[in-house]
Order: C-alpha cells, then sequence, then structure tokens
C-alpha cells in the first residue's frame, strides 16, 4: 500500500465534502420543487374555473335576459341553438330544466338536470359557486313519490328509466359518485 | 334401423316446418301511418319500425301511409287495424270509432307531449297577440294539433278571435305544411305564423333556422303527440303485444330492414314510447270544444 501524503488527504476531504453537499441538495430540492408545482396547479385550475364561469356567463347572456323578461319559449330555443354549438355543456341542460320546471313540466324536467350533473358534478357539489344544491333536492323530494307511482301504476321502461335518473341524483346530492 | 332413420328424419322435417312459420304463412294486418310531411317520408321513415313490430309479434303488418284529410274515412272502411296518427285524430277515431289507445310517442324536449308557438319575424313590430289585430296569419294543416288546435284555441284564450280579428289567414298546401309555415314568417309572406314547438326545436337543431330569426309570441299549453291505436275488434292480447313491442324500444333495438341491420328508433326519429292513459288527453278534448273542431264540432 502506498503512503498517502498531506494533499492527497486534502483532496479526500474536499471530494467528501462535495458529495456530502450534493446529498444535501439532492434530498431538500424535490420537495421545494413539489411545492411550487402545487401551488402552481391549484392557481391554474382557478383562473381556469373562473375563465370558463365567465366565459359560460356571456354564452349563455340571452337565454338569462329572455328569462328576466318571461320569454321562456324564446329562452328554450335560445338554449337549442346553443345546444347545437356546445352539446357537451352541463350548463345547457341545468337551464333547460329550470326553464321546463318554469314551464311547469316537471315531467320533462328531471331527464335534463339528469343530463347536467352528469355532464357537470359542479352542480351537486356544496363547494362549487355553481351548485344547485337546494333546487335539485327539492326536485328529487317532490318527484321521487310521484316516478316511483307512475311506475307501480305502469311499471314499463320509460318510468322506471326516470326513476333512476331521481336514484341517481339523490346518489349524487348526497356525495356519492358517478 | 334404416326404417328408424327416415322416420326420425320426417318428424324432425315436420317439426322444423312447424316451428319455422314462413313468411307467407304467417297472418297479415295493416297499420296506418298519418302522413306527417309525405308520403315518401312516411315510407322511409316508418319501414324499420314496421319491420320491428312485425318481428315481435309474429304479424305480417302492411305499412299503409294515410293522408291526414282520409284518415278516418279510410279508418271506417275497414283499411288498417292499427293507426298511428296525431293527438287530435286519435281523439276523433276513439270517439267515433272506439279506437283502443296503446303508446304515445316520445320526440324533443317535451316527450310525449308537444305544443305550438305563435311566432313572427324577430324585426317585427308585432310584440304581443293584441298587435295581430288586422294582419295576416299562416297556420299548419287544420287536424294538426300542433299546427293548428292549439294555436287557434291559443288565441281564443286571449280573447282573440282568428276569424274575425285577423285580416286573413292561410293554410298552406302539399307537402311539408310545418316548415312552409316557418319559412313563410321568415320570408315575410305572412306577419305570424302557429308552428309546432317541435319543429322550432328540430329546424334550429338541425341549423335550418336561428332561434335570433323569430320572437315567439305565446306557447300553447302541452298535449299529447302522435299515438298508436287499434281497432276495438283487435285480439285485446295482440294489441298488448303490440304495445310491449313499443314501450321495450331502446336506442339500441335493431331489426334487419331491406338487408339491413338498422336502429328502429333512430330511424323512426323517435325517442321512445310510453303508456298514457285517455284522461291524459282531455286538455286536448277540451281545446277542440272551445275551437269548434272535429270530433266536438257544432254547426
Amino acid at each position: 500500500m502506498l503512503p498517502i501524503d498531506g494533499f492527497q488527504k486534502l483532496i479526500g476531504l474536499a471530494i467528501a465534502v462535495c458529495l456530502l453537499g450534493l446529498l444535501g441538495l439532492l434530498m431538500t430540492a424535490p420537495a421545494a420543487q413539489h411545492q411550487t408545482v402545487t401551488v402552481n396547479k391549484t392557481l391554474e385550475r382557478q383562473l381556469r374555473d373562473q375563465a370558463r364561469a365567465a366565459y359560460l356567463e356571456r354564452i349563455y347572456q340571452p337565454v338569462a335576459e329572455l328569462r328576466r323578461a318571461g320569454q321562456i319559449a324564446e329562452a328554450l330555443l335560445m338554449l337549442d341553438e346553443l345546444k347545437r354549438q356546445y352539446p357537451q355543456e352541463g350548463l345547457g341542460e341545468l337551464l333547460t330544466g329550470e326553464l321546463l320546471m318554469e314551464r311547469q313540466v316537471p315531467r320533462q324536467a328531471i331527464e335534463h338536470f339528469y343530463n347536467a350533473v352528469r355532464l357537470d358534478g359542479d352542480f351537486v357539489d356544496r363547494k362549487s359557486a355553481r351548485n344547485r344544491h337546494a333546487q335539485l333536492s327539492q326536485l328529487v323530494e317532490a318527484q321521487l313519490p310521484q316516478a316511483l307511482e307512475r311506475q307501480r301504476q305502469n311499471p314499463e321502461p320509460g318510468a322506471e328509466q326516470q326513476v333512476k335518473q331521481l336514484y341517481y341524483l339523490q346518489s349524487r346530492l348526497a356525495g356519492g359518485c358517478e | 334401423m334404416k326404417v328408424h332413420l327416415l322416420t326420425f328424419l320426417f318428424v324432425l322435417l315436420l317439426l322444423t316446418l312447424a316451428a319455422c312459420q314462413i313468411e307467407g304463412t304467417r297472418p297479415k294486418m295493416r297499420i296506418g301511418y298519418m302522413n306527417c310531411n309525405s308520403e315518401p317520408e312516411t315510407l322511409k321513415r316508418f319501414g324499420a319500425l314496421n319491420a320491428y313490430l312485425s318481428r315481435e309479434t309474429g304479424i305480417d303488418f302492411e305499412l299503409v301511409p294515410v293522408d291526414t284529410q282520409d284518415f278516418v274515412e279510410r279508418f271506417a272502411a275497414g283499411e288498417f287495424e292499427f293507426t298511428h296518427t296525431n293527438s287530435l285524430l286519435y281523439l276523433i277515431l276513439r270517439k267515433e270509432q272506439q279506437l283502443r289507445l296503446l303508446a304515445t310517442e316520445k320526440r324533443g324536449r317535451y316527450g310525449s307531449s308537444t305544443s305550438s308557438s305563435i311566432i313572427v319575424r324577430r324585426d317585427s313590430p308585432i310584440k304581443s297577440i293584441d298587435d295581430l289585430r288586422g294582419k295576416r296569419m299562416i297556420f299548419g294543416p287544420q287536424l294538426a294539433p300542433s299546427g293548428f288546435l292549439t294555436s287557434y284555441d291559443l288565441l281564443l284564450s286571449r280573447g282573440f278571435d282568428p276569424e274575425k280579428e285577423l285580416s286573413y289567414y292561410a293554410i298552406p298546401a302539399g307537402s311539408f305544411k310545418h316548415e312552409k309555415v316557418i319559412y313563410a314568417v321568415y320570408f315575410g309572406e305572412f306577419d305570424a305564423g302557429a308552428a309546432p314547438s317541435l319543429d322550432l326545436e328540430l329546424m334550429i337543431g338541425d341549423g335550418k333556422i336561428s332561434a335570433d330569426d323569430f320572437r315567439v309570441l305565446a306557447e300553447s299549453p302541452i298535449v299529447p303527440y302522435c299515438t298508436f291505436g287499434a281497432r276495438d275488434s283487435v285480439d285485446p292480447a295482440l294489441a298488448e303485444k303490440f304495445r310491449q313491442a313499443l314501450i321495450t324500444l331502446t336506442p339500441e333495438t335493431l331489426v334487419e330492414f331491406n338487408g339491413e341491420k338498422i336502429k328502429v328508433m333512430a330511424s323512426a326519429w323517435v325517442d321512445g314510447y310510453e303508456t298514457l292513459a285517455d284522461s291524459d288527453y282531455d286538455g286536448l278534448r277540451a281545446m277542440a270544444k272551445r275551437a269548434n273542431m272535429p270530433p266536438y264540432q257544432v254547426y
């Protein structure tokens, strides 16, 4: 074995210090980076939600105006127009359901509320600014007994489907998943 | 051994023949389908549904396209056992021929119901029913609930008598009358029109018109949509089989038709069928009485 001089000892010590420093960096760096990503994702989601809400408000503005003016039939036709452009947008289905309730045809409204919640879970999420929890709960409470009675009188697929749709809404309102 | 084999084969052949009803030996019946827009459309639209009903009931159904105006007369003459008509024709046939209610068609946002809308152009100075005084209006065919009766009754219910207060009203001739009403208003031929809300919904969905093109002055209450019925002499078990075939249809139901497997509901442009009670037609009955329309007209 060759003898080790002082200079070599110094080099060895410097290498050990560098290695320890790198190890320290490796252990601390990922945590800091992860925190940054989380913050960015939250911010991005909030920005995205806000932009989406603002955009939806703008495109559904004509419907809201007609509704305020009591022009339910025209508002429904406007929704048909928007549905053609945005077929997968839950807000259109929700508004159709609400307008049909105002038109006093709740049986016809159920399917639209069901479609709305399937397309957009925010409508049953109490934390969401867009939630319609109270309104949908009232709908289920009022319509489910009637739908069950219709199914009892006419046990056929259409009546059964409506009961299923109301049970689905009830489940989602209670916090159940899709 | 040879004799046994031949006997076995003979019995097998007999059983096969008995189990398999040859097309020509099946009972034949006819379904009268009211022409909504035109005869070619009726044949194209209901061919697959007719084949499905034949398959499900074991009856060879002949599809008979029938003009709305001729329907009652041809039914009374015994030309068909089952009917597919609008709800006003159902009322007439029910009252005069004891037609049995089977199932009601679902289509559009009101499902098994429908309504009519009184429309004007968006840029029209007409803002209300009162403004229609002295104006020209176009209605759909007279026996169409959502093209004529419900709008006519809507005007009467607002204290507006179309016979006295419009300067003139017309009904288009030929096929596709509902679309003609909508286009007649769109192109300014008439000041106002009585359009089925379903047609407006469908035409907007197809991009033929825009919601921005029209103002809706008023929309009628909803009444039942197109209806299947059976002559009272039809075997109740067969009528029930027919009804079951209709109400159990799903969007995925297929049928062999013209050498192709076709989705029945999509082909017939329907969202399904459901069972309504005859009393569900009472609102329409009341409208027909108020408007002095068949089957309650008084001279």
